[in-house]
């Protein structure tokens, strides 16, 4: 039992496992951008009903979501080789991250094209008419009034779901990337200590998790804030052209 | 590109003589897990002293751990306790002996009870003070409030996300794995080491985990539709 965890293993396995963090983020991040490219065009087909893509992006984002990442994960690590290999493009040399950024990538769109698809639709059609009818095109209705509304409504699951996506991040090691489980792993093999080690990686995880959340807080919290500043410095100037107008009225009375 | 049906469709029927154990690996975690939950909501709501902080680090602990930590860990603090554990209580059992499905359905457990006391802690807070305040003050005493009146409202509330959860513990049941516990994944997978075709078994796979998740979800949206009936009948 003496044996059985040892806080001196901790101090020193952890600038080790530490070292791997930037991999982790690194997946995160990739993830992030790959997924909310794609997700943005699937719920712009999704919400525009373009014809068939719209039913093949509806069936796309149902498989991803019902199957584990797991599985997604080797389903593109043997079958994106064997694609590719039907055009003739040779990937057997490729670093197996990029298969790790493939699949989170592709994972992190589907879900967050449903999180872009409801906060979109969740604005009243009627804004979307009335948009139309002062000749906006599509893409300034867009940019302009969808999309600056709707980016209210999203921002809070994007949080969550980047918070999830960290959590997800800890599968990568099956594939054999040195992440924080896959350094845990082979130092765990070196040391033959692997509960320290995974006592590592869940502080590193929870500290992740946790600031990550409270910095979504923080800006949301931020983007819903009235903006005092520019208020103030609106209201006399707004007092003071009615009153000049009232006293212009005046005086032609 | 050579793709073998035929060995896709032998890899899936292999597969789908796993499938009772997906399916219990995922309820038995969602229904403990809805019993701890509910628990540990029900403390947290009605700020129970030391209980409450104490619950309230616990389940924002666990949210932050993924699965498969939780699952390693339990495995490895099992497999290294058990034998020490059952030899001073003189049992005659050995960590040989106990299935590894009950580790895997504790380690889910933990992961559920923490994401389920939040959905019910959630479904709690949205039910009126003043239903609570009108109840008391027709002499209803604090349990009867709670099993008339609280408990008839959160359950409706919080079904379609228990339903997610139920759909998140299946797709992580396919972890357990890693903890040399057969379920469909791995009974795809040791179909195919005979001869190396993993990408048809791990897509038979797929396809019989997106069946599954596809009938819950059809499952909550049909009653979706059934609650939101009877709610229009009850005032028309």
């Amino acid at each position: 039992m003496n044996e059985f965890f040892k806080w001196e293993y901790v101090i020193t396995l952890f600038p080790k496992v530490l070292s791997a963090l930037p991999t982790t983020l690194f997946i995160v991040l990739f993830a992030t951008l790959i997924g909310s490219f794609l997700g943005m065009i699937i719920a712009y087909c999704r919400i525009e009903r373009i014809p068939i893509v719209n039913q093949i992006s509806a069936v796309y984002v149902s498989f991803i979501r019902g199957t584990p990442i797991l599985v997604q994960m080797f389903i593109v690590f043997y079958g994106v080789p064997s694609l590719l290999g039907v055009i003739g493009i040779d990937i057997s040399n490729w670093n197996r991250l990029y298969f790790i950024y493939i699949t989170y990538g592709i994972n992190t769109s589907a879900y967050f094209s449903e999180i872009f698809r409801s906060a979109i639709s969740s604005v009243p059609a009627s804004q979307y008419e009335a948009a139309a009818s002062i000749g906006l095109t599509k893409w300034q209705t867009y940019r302009r009034t969808l999309i600056p509304q709707a980016g209210k409504i999203a921002f809070p699951n994007l949080g969550v779901s980047i918070v999830n996506l960290l959590q997800n991040t800890s599968l990568a090691f099956s594939l054999g990337v040195l992440d924080i489980m896959g350094k845990v792993q082979t130092l765990g093999a070196l040391y033959y200590r692997v509960l320290e080690g995974y006592f590592i990686a869940a502080i590193i995880f929870i500290v992740l998790s946790i600031s990550l959340e409270k910095l979504f807080n923080m800006l949301e919290k931020r983007m819903h804030a009235p903006k005092r500043s520019r208020q103030v410095t609106m209201q006399p100037l707004a007092l003071e052209r009615a009153e000049s107008a009232m006293t212009v009225q005046k005086s032609i009375k | 590109m050579d793709f073998d049906f035929a060995f896709m469709f032998e890899a899936s029927l292999a597969a789908l003589h796993y499938l009772p154990i997906t399916l219990l690996l995922g309820f038995l975690p969602l229904i403990f897990g809805s019993a701890i939950g509910l628990g540990i909501a029900l403390i947290r709501h009605y700020k129970i002293p030391i209980l409450a902080v104490f619950f309230k680090w616990f389940v924002t602990i666990f949210k932050a751990i993924p699965v498969v930590l939780i699952l390693l860990v339990s495995y490895l603090v099992f497999s290294d306790v058990f034998d020490t554990m059952a030899d001073s209580l003189a049992l005659s059992i050995s960590f040989s002996d106990i299935d590894r499905r009950w580790i895997a359905i504790f380690a889910l457990t933990l992961y559920a009870t923490s994401g389920l006391s939040e959905i019910f802690r959630g479904a709690l807070a949205s039910i009126p003070k003043g239903q609570t305040d009108a109840a008391s003050s027709v002499g209803l005493t604090n349990l009867q409030v709670l099993r008339r009146v609280m408990i008839p409202q959160v359950i409706p509330l919080a079904l379609p996300l228990v339903n997610n959860m139920l759909i998140s513990l299946i797709k992580a049941s396919s972890l357990v794995s890693m903890v040399s516990v057969v379920d469909i994944l791995n009974g795809a997978v040791i179909e195919a080491n005979v001869n190396y075709r993993y990408l048809e078994a791990y897509v038979a796979v797929s396809i019989i985990y997106w069946g599954v998740c596809a009938s819950i979800e059809a499952v909550t949206a049909g009653y979706e539709k059934y609650a939101h009936r009877s709610r229009r009948r009850q005032f028309a």
